[in-house]
């Protein structure tokens, strides 16, 4: 198969460090463009249709994200590149896109190119870069929807429609507002780093928990915490004080 | 000054009221001498001394309560912060301020009851009461004087220490700018991807150097113009093998750049934004110039570079002029710090380009 990229950076080097490893590493892709700023971006996309981009988030006056506002529909995958950008790569990863980080890993870039390639080949629609876009607008103002894959889709769901997730090997299961449970195939350490500056605190190896929904702290076997849904959630001994201080400055 | 005319004023104040005090003191003596006998003389001191209680506290809580109107009326964060900071280091005095109010209210009931017992009001003048008074505050406004400039100047101090750590430690890290880092490091995978195995090796070591002088240069107040020539050039050969743009630093024949030391990273935030604001978009056009000039006692350094310029107003705004803010704020605190070798910041930019100097006062008197 061969797939039809194109790569945004805005220091030539990159790209043509991307390039030689791509040629390397990735024969089935075909670079078709590449561009050194935002509008030449969307010019080239316009023209090329590619099947995937390689975008990196930082470059002067205009950002990577900036390119895929400028699209209504997007039918294209992207593979996202940053240096450092802890709020770019908290968007992307709220939205279970695939990123880079500089210098490239190798490794990391062939995994990403696979997993691209399957979304091409099954065409599915790329909603994923909907709910970014959406996080970006919204700036930390409302509350975000998080994705969730799943082994049929990926859903979209309120930060604060979940009540708690516990872990299950390397899946997490996350109980909603509405009596549901959705079983995603990522670990809860992934979730728990996400989902911290949201106020969801790690009680437990094995248990998250949005504090907006607890309801009362049990004193009985060394504490746990009641939620509003009157499950009970464990607190392990080396996280008690930092629930409690979780909790205190919650109030 | 201000404040010197007025700490003056006060103890002058407190002078007279400790003069007039102890004239009545002696008269208070005498007359209770002469006139009340035995037990009763006793409650004529413990009276005066519950209004010592009660006027010493009076002053420390309007103190108290000046200090959270300041806080309320202040205008910059920096001033809210210098009082907060101050206010907090007075918390355990207010505490016990707030003890010795409560205290002296409930002792000052008791002693009007007493005397009223023994039928003493009458025959207090109020000019006795009054001396008691002026002479107990007069006295605890001295003491109180003395204790709160001494106070004031250590607490100054340790302003200017932390402000001093945090500006440095602030620096630091945007010398070492993940930014910068990761970018740099990118640039030396391309030289490996692009099998240019020395330039890989010469770069890779550069940026080694650069970040454990960065390092060091972390307990340091001082550093020799030649270290941070090195460490200047050392970025500017980084940041040149991602932009491409061409540099030039000229270092003045009268100057032993071993034997001239100046503050760490003084030169290191106007370079960077040279570098990021001035010339990356140029690439292959972009020129930076670094000059360091003796003139007379004077050190003067300059960044020099061809970008677009930029409009302090509209840069200002932007997170990205971090740079250029934790750069004044250290020369206003190094200024504060050496007021006799003043350092004076002077940005001129122009669509075509933006000069930076910093002159360094009186450096080689």
């Amino acid at each position: 198969m061969n797939i039809r990229s194109i790569i945004i950076d805005d220091e030539p080097n990159n790209i043509e460090n991307l390039q030689i490893l791509l040629n390397q590493y990735c024969p089935e892709i075909t670079i078709v463009a590449t561009a050194m700023n935002a509008d030449s971006a969307i010019a080239a996309i316009r023209a090329h249709q590619p099947d995937l981009l390689f975008l990196d988030i930082q470059m002067p006056e205009k950002s990577g994200f900036d390119v895929l506002k400028a699209f209504a529909v997007i039918n294209f995958e992207i593979i996202f590149i940053t240096a450092y950008d802890q709020y770019g790569i908290q968007a992307i990863k709220f939205s279970a896109l695939d990123y880079l980080l500089k210098p490239i890993n190798i490794t990391e870039l062939i995994t990403a190119i696979e997993k691209a390639r399957n979304k091409i080949l099954t065409k599915q629609k790329n909603s994923s870069i909907e709910n970014l876009l959406e996080y970006i607008k919204s700036g930390n103002k409302e509350i975000p929807k998080i994705a969730l894959p799943t082994l049929q889709e990926i859903r979209y769901v309120r930060v604060d429609d979940i009540i708690h997730c516990e872990a299950s090997n390397n899946y997490t299961l996350f109980y909603l507002q509405n009596g549901e449970k959705i079983l995603v195939c990522k670990t809860l350490k992934e979730f728990s780093d996400l989902l911290r500056s949201h106020n969801f605190i790690r009680t437990h190896q094995s248990h998250l928990v949005n504090l907006h929904f607890v309801n009362s702290w049990l004193k009985e076997d060394g504490g746990a915490l009641l939620l509003t849904d009157s499950t009970k959630i464990p607190i392990s001994r080396q996280n008690r004080e930092l629930v409690k201080d979780a909790l205190n400055k919650a109030l | 000054m201000k404040k010197l005319k007025l700490f003056a004023i006060c103890a002058v104040v407190c002078f007279a009221c400790t003069l007039i005090g102890l004239m009545y003191f002696s008269e208070v003596s005498l007359f209770a001498g002469r006139r009340l006998s035995g037990d009763k003389s006793f409650f004529i001191h413990y009276y005066a001394f519950v209004h010592y209680f009660a006027a010493g506290s009076l002053v420390f809580f309007i103190i108290s309560v000046y200090n959270v109107y300041k806080k309320w009326n202040a205008k910059s964060a920096q001033e809210k912060k210098e009082i907060t900071l101050k206010f907090r280091s007075n918390a355990v005095r207010e505490r016990r301020i707030i003890l010795l109010v409560i205290l002296s209210f409930f002792l000052y009931g008791l002693t009007i009851n007493l005397a009223l017992d023994f039928d003493l009001i009458p025959k207090l003048s109020f000019l006795i009461i009054a001396g008691f008074v002026a002479f107990y505050v007069g006295g605890v406004a001295v003491f109180f004087g003395i204790y709160r400039k001494n106070s004031k100047r250590k607490l100054e101090n340790a302003i200017q220490a932390q402000e001093t750590i945090s500006l440095k430690l602030r620096s630091i890290r945007s010398q070492l700018n993940p930014h910068f880092m990761f970018n740099a490091l990118s640039s030396v995978q391309r030289l490996m991807n692009k099998n240019d195995i020395p330039a890989a090796n010469h770069y890779l070591s550069m940026f080694a150097d650069l970040t454990r002088k960065v390092l060091n240069t972390g307990e340091q107040e001082l550093i020799s113009l030649e270290d941070e020539l090195k460490i200047q050039e050392a970025y500017l050969q980084m940041e040149q093998l991602r932009f491409g743009f061409r540099y030039e630093v000229k270092v003045g024949e009268d100057i032993n750049i071993a034997n001239t030391e100046i503050p760490v990273i003084l030169l290191q935030p106007f370079v960077e934004n040279a570098v990021k604001h001035g010339v990356a978009p140029l690439q292959q056009n972009g020129l930076i110039l670094v000059q360091v000039n003796k003139q007379g006692d004077n050190l003067v350094l300059s960044v020099t570079d061809n970008g677009k310029g930029f409009d302090r107003k509209i840069a200002g705004q932007k997170d990205d002029s971090l740079g250029l803010k934790l750069s004044e704020e250290r020369i206003a605190l190094l200024n504060r710090v050496h007021p006799d070798q003043p350092a004076i910041l002077i940005i001129y930019s122009k669509q075509t380009g933006t000069t930076i100097t910093i002159m360094l006062i009186n450096l080689f008197s």
